[in-house]
């Protein structure tokens, strides 16, 4: 498995969270989301359009998030998210479970030095 | 009508025409136009920057409410594997009622299934071999789901009638005619409890749909390489 398929299997569960996380910073549509996560990762992780639709459905769906059109002068019309109060319930708590897991992986999969 | 949009009406073709279909194709567009244009300030060429943009989402399989997608080959293998194992047990269930006259018609008729399952495997194994994970099939999860109720509720229905054919056969003048019933033996045992038995080995039929219906989840196509 090469270092990118790891990491976007890592990442796979949390892409929800991610994206509340986002959101929680200002309203967005679809690829600026993509884009502002592929910035934030410094390049390393791109983030796949069906995967940014499908997690936005669920979210929505959830009533983690909400939408609106935007208005642009050219092109195609721009669909903007915003995270709701519920979103930003969800978000907080994804963030502490995270930080529990973290803990506990951290915890099972690493050897103490001590025992080496 | 520009390349993109021309890609994005090829998404959406053969998709019912819905509220849902037509924000989700305008949501898509306008995201396609955005990376098209980012693409573009980059340095891309416009042609190639919406060839790149396109190609970034080529199928909406999975997008859609009533569906998913399903890598198909490890799909049929692990449903056929699962019918054989459903149809030995019901094989091995079904050992003891050799002796009785409907139980080797069933026997024979498992080994049968049992067969013909096993070259439904064989050849999906054989056949779809080049075709790794690449191959995926839309599947209406709803039809489907309807479908495999619609099969319990057939099965439950023969039973039903079966059971109630066996019992009239057997007892009827029993009970028209007060004749006492006689099982003489063991053997006489035997072949009425396996008369009610037998047919509920059926159940391997609607345990194979039940199963064909809960392994779609597993092998549901994920788009994060």
């Amino acid at each position: 498995m090469t270092e990118q398929a790891i990491s976007s299997e890592f990442i796979r569960g949390h892409i929800d969270t991610i994206i509340l996380r986002f959101l929680s910073e200002a309203d967005n549509y679809g690829y600026e989301i993509i884009k502002s996560i592929l910035l934030a990762s410094d390049g390393q992780y791109e983030l796949k359009e069906p995967s940014l639709y499908t997690s936005l459905k669920r979210l929505e769906a959830g009533g983690l998030i909400s939408s609106y059109w935007g208005d642009q002068s050219q092109g195609g019309r721009r669909k903007y998210y915003r995270i709701t109060p519920a979103g930003e319930d969800a978000y907080r708590k994804a963030v502490a479970d995270w930080h529990r897991a973290r803990r506990l992986i951290g915890q099972l999969i690493e050897r103490s030095s001590a025992h080496e | 009508m520009n390349s993109l949009q021309q890609h994005v009406e090829h998404l959406f073709r053969g998709y019912p025409n819905t509220t849902r279909t037509r924000e989700l194709k305008e949501e898509i567009l306008g995201n396609l136009e955005a990376k098209a244009a980012d693409l573009a300030a980059q340095g891309w060429s416009e042609e190639e920057a919406r060839q790149r943009a396109a190609a970034s989402l080529t199928t909406i399989n999975g997008l859609m409410d009533d569906g998913m997608s399903i890598a198909l080959k490890p799909y049929l293998s692990e449903l056929l594997q699962w019918t054989m194992i459903y149809l030995v047990i019901a094989w091995i269930i079904s050992i003891p009622a050799r002796a009785v006259g409907t139980g080797l018609v069933v026997q024979l008729t498992l080994i049968g299934a049992l067969l013909l399952t096993g070259v439904g495997y064989a050849l999906v194994r054989l056949f779809m071999r080049g075709e790794t994970q690449a191959s995926y099939t839309y599947i209406k999860t709803g039809r489907l789901t309807k479908a495999v109720r619609i099969l319990w509720v057939l099965w439950a229905l023969f039973l039903a009638i079966n059971w109630l054919d066996t019992t009239i056969l057997r007892f009827g003048s029993n009970v028209w005619y007060g004749r006492p019933v006689e099982i003489t033996g063991p053997y006489q045992w035997a072949v009425t409890a396996y008369s009610y038995a037998l047919p509920v080995l059926s159940l391997v039929l609607p345990l194979a749909a039940s199963r064909a219906l809960r392994l779609l989840h597993r092998h549901e196509r994920s788009d994060i390489a």
